[in-house]
């Protein structure tokens, strides 16, 4: 039995994050320089976390070799300069069925949550007071939990 | 007859179908363009934000249109009064910019826009019904009570949900929740809410589009049957076209 936390990204050009540097800009943030972005896959399997992580590569929806790389996290907490945002109401049915179809053979619970990493000029983490303010734009407090460190 | 501004966001894709059915109802409204900024916005007596997918949903719908420039002059209008209209994406933006329900400071929002209980988009025919006493709103006065108009729901993140209970009793005090599903949302939106308006009552949110029902030949068959071999009735607004006939009888 293993807990998998793994991070899944763009290679490419990533559209949103640049949207969220944006409008993040606009809100008067000027401390926030550069925006990551990604999507954080909480899975818990009767399975090594090899395995894990070979069927999150071959759960198409999930990861597409073209345009994604997938990292494994040490942690399922935020680390200085990220905002982890959780939207409780969504359901992974069909990506546990998935994943258990690309061979794990139990997936006990599957979780997602969106991560922003938030960086200055000089390519440090972002200071708190500016997460704090970012949260305004990167979640709706009326269904989502936004976490920072 | 109010002048109105159809407010286009990159990604909008109902901006068309809303100035017609704006026009059809008599009123008088050109498309006005993000990039247009806050200054030309000057002159409008009432404001839409239709439908679509405004800057591709990124990151929530509506959260980075809610925050654009422009938003700040649609802002000031609905502080002052001015009948403003959110339609689909244009209410996700409304919610996201705190306009709606309005119970708390306005920028911050109250309410969200949740992905479907479905978990997946939804595109179908929804009638909904007036649920608050025709006078709550601005748009809704001329209506009688139980009054249902039909529309067409499309989309993801439509599930109408509140911050916290303190929230949940004032929309319910203050009969804020306007329209509701008939027969239940279908989305799972908390209260069944369709459309939600502000303690004042000048700005209205609204999820289904009623631009898409607002003539015969884009109702159910049963309706556009009644019309069979009559062009005239066939091609005439109807249905959806009466929440546009109301808006533009707003200063009457």
């Amino acid at each position: 039995m293993s807990l998998v936390v793994a991070s899944i990204e763009l290679k490419i050009p990533d559209n949103t994050a640049f949207t969220a540097y944006d409008a993040l800009a606009r809100m008067g943030l000027t401390a926030v320089a550069d925006v990551k972005h990604s999507e954080i896959w909480v899975v818990d399997a009767d399975a090594l976390p090899a395995e894990i992580q070979s069927a999150l590569k071959r759960t198409e929806i999930i990861f597409n070799p073209n345009k994604h790389v997938l990292r494994m996290l040490g942690s399922d907490h935020p680390a200085p300069g990220e905002i982890w945002v959780a939207t409780p109401s969504r359901v992974h049915e069909r990506e546990r069925h998935l994943l258990e179809q690309a061979g794990l053979p139990r997936v006990r619970n599957v979780e997602s949550r969106a991560r922003w990493l938030l960086l200055d000029r000089r390519g440090d983490p972002c200071s708190r007071a500016t997460l704090e303010r970012a949260q305004d734009l990167l979640a709706n407090p009326a269904y989502q939990d936004a976490f920072i460190a | 007859m109010p002048k109105t501004a159809i407010i286009v966001f990159p990604g909008s894709n109902s901006e068309e179908e809303t100035l017609r059915a704006v026009q059809a109802a008599g009123g008088k409204g050109r498309l006005v363009w993000w990039f247009e900024g806050p200054d030309a916005l000057k002159g409008f007596d009432a404001f839409i934000l239709p439908g679509g997918f405004a800057h591709e949903d990124r990151i929530r719908a509506g959260a980075v249109a809610a925050r654009d420039p422009i938003m700040i002059a649609v802002l000031d209008a609905a502080r002052s009064g001015a009948p403003v209209l959110g339609i689909c994406n244009g209410a996700q933006v409304l919610v996201e910019a705190g306009l709606v329900p309005g119970t708390d400071k306005i920028g911050k929002p109250q309410a969200a826009l949740a992905p479907n209980v479905q978990g997946h988009y939804v595109d179908r025919y929804a009638e909904i019904e007036l649920a608050a006493p025709p006078e709550r709103c601005l748009f809704t006065r001329h209506l009688e009570p139980g009054t249902r108009i039909p529309t067409w729901s499309s989309h993801g993140e439509g599930r109408f949900c509140f911050r916290d209970d303190h929230t949940r009793r004032r929309i319910l005090d203050e009969h804020l929740v306007v329209f509701t599903y008939v027969g239940g949302a279908h989305n799972g939106a908390e209260f069944d809410c369709a459309a939600l308006t502000n303690p004042p009552g000048n700005v209205l949110a609204i999820m289904p589009h009623p631009e898409r029902a607002g003539w015969r030949y884009q109702q159910l068959e049963r309706v556009r049957f009644e019309a069979r071999g009559d062009r005239e009735a066939f091609l005439a607004p109807c249905g959806g076209s009466r929440l546009f006939a109301l808006f533009a009888q707003v200063f009457a």
